[in-house]
């Protein structure tokens, strides 16, 4: 595709776009639900996830082996990020719809879903 | 010159004089700068903020000048040295405050470029209040205890800026932090 009929976007690629927008009406998110939610591969967003990490806008921690994401609250320009993610979100149906079945809530052992 | 009984400072110095001969100005920040008030803290890396335009390669090439070779994931690693140096994203702020003075230190031929002791309490405080990390809540207190004269009103007025611009910051926090910081200057 000749770069002038790409589609821009506001952080750089589409995966990054969307992965900003459900962290920011989710909190946090582990880097398989966020693949599995985006409907993209793990590496893919880990990638997403390192790169956004490295310009200071995204945090991970690492529990076992599971990379959680979140928002960085200490970001210098944090409150604007998120409200302008959530301003997006809000004009985004499927994303939207995509946060609402991502919310962690703490689960009994043995439950049935 | 480093090596294995330099101390995270020493490479600090060594770092910021070899940056600033390469015309790049880099202040230490984070859990570093706290370690430059208190040395009863020992962090294990230094970890500077550069100017946003600045080229990486001329990074690279200052810090070869002492010995030290990026690594995986932007970490810059020494041979004999336990210590790394590693550049968080810029700009140079603590929460919403951008950093525009910080103190110059000269040791001999060498300087440092290190945020204030009150920046540095808010920085750690801040790593407190954002991701409950008691540790860096004991750091801001024991750095405020070791520097005299801090300016507990201008900790107190970054405090207030960040509450203002995002709710989501415990005010009860701050007020038991700050009863924490004022006991020792009563």
């Amino acid at each position: 595709m000749a770069p002038e009929t790409r589609k821009p976007y506001l952080f750089g690629s589409r995966t990054r776009d969307r992965l900003l927008i459900l962290l920011a009406l989710t909190d946090e998110l582990h880097v398989r639900g966020a693949a599995r939610a985006l409907g993209k591969g793990p590496s893919e967003i880990a990638k997403a996830v390192t790169s956004l990490e490295r310009i200071g806008v995204v945090v991970s921690r690492i529990v076992g082996t599971t990379r959680f994401v979140s928002l960085n609250r200490r970001w210098y320009a944090a409150v604007e990020l998120k409200a302008l993610l959530e301003r997006l979100g809000a004009a985004d149906s499927e994303l939207s719809a995509i946060a609402v079945r991502s919310r962690a809530r703490p689960r009994r052992i043995g439950k049935p879903l | 010159m480093i090596d294995a009984e330099s101390s995270l400072i020493d490479v600090a110095f060594e770092a910021c004089s070899a940056l600033d001969r390469a015309g790049i100005v880099a202040v230490l920040c984070g859990g570093s700068a706290a370690s430059y008030y208190c040395a009863e803290y020992q962090s294990l890396d230094a970890d500077f903020v550069l100017r946003l335009d600045t080229s990486e390669r001329a990074v690279n090439a200052a810090l070869v000048e002492i010995g030290y070779r990026r690594g995986v994931s932007n970490v810059y690693s020494h041979h004999a040295s336990r210590f790394t140096i590693e550049f968080p994203a810029g700009p140079l702020a603590i929460g919403r405050k951008i950093v525009q003075t910080w103190l110059t230190v000269n040791r001999r031929e060498l300087l440092l470029h290190v945020i204030s002791a009150e920046d540095s309490v808010c920085d750690r405080f801040l790593h407190y209040w954002a991701w409950h990390d008691r540790s860096a809540r004991a750091i801001a207190l024991e750095v405020a205890r070791v520097v005299p004269n801090l300016d507990a009103g201008a900790i107190a007025a970054w405090a207030a800026g960040e509450m203002a611009a995002d709710s989501s910051y415990d005010p009860a926090a701050w007020v038991a932090f700050e009863a924490d910081l004022l006991e020792p200057m009563r």
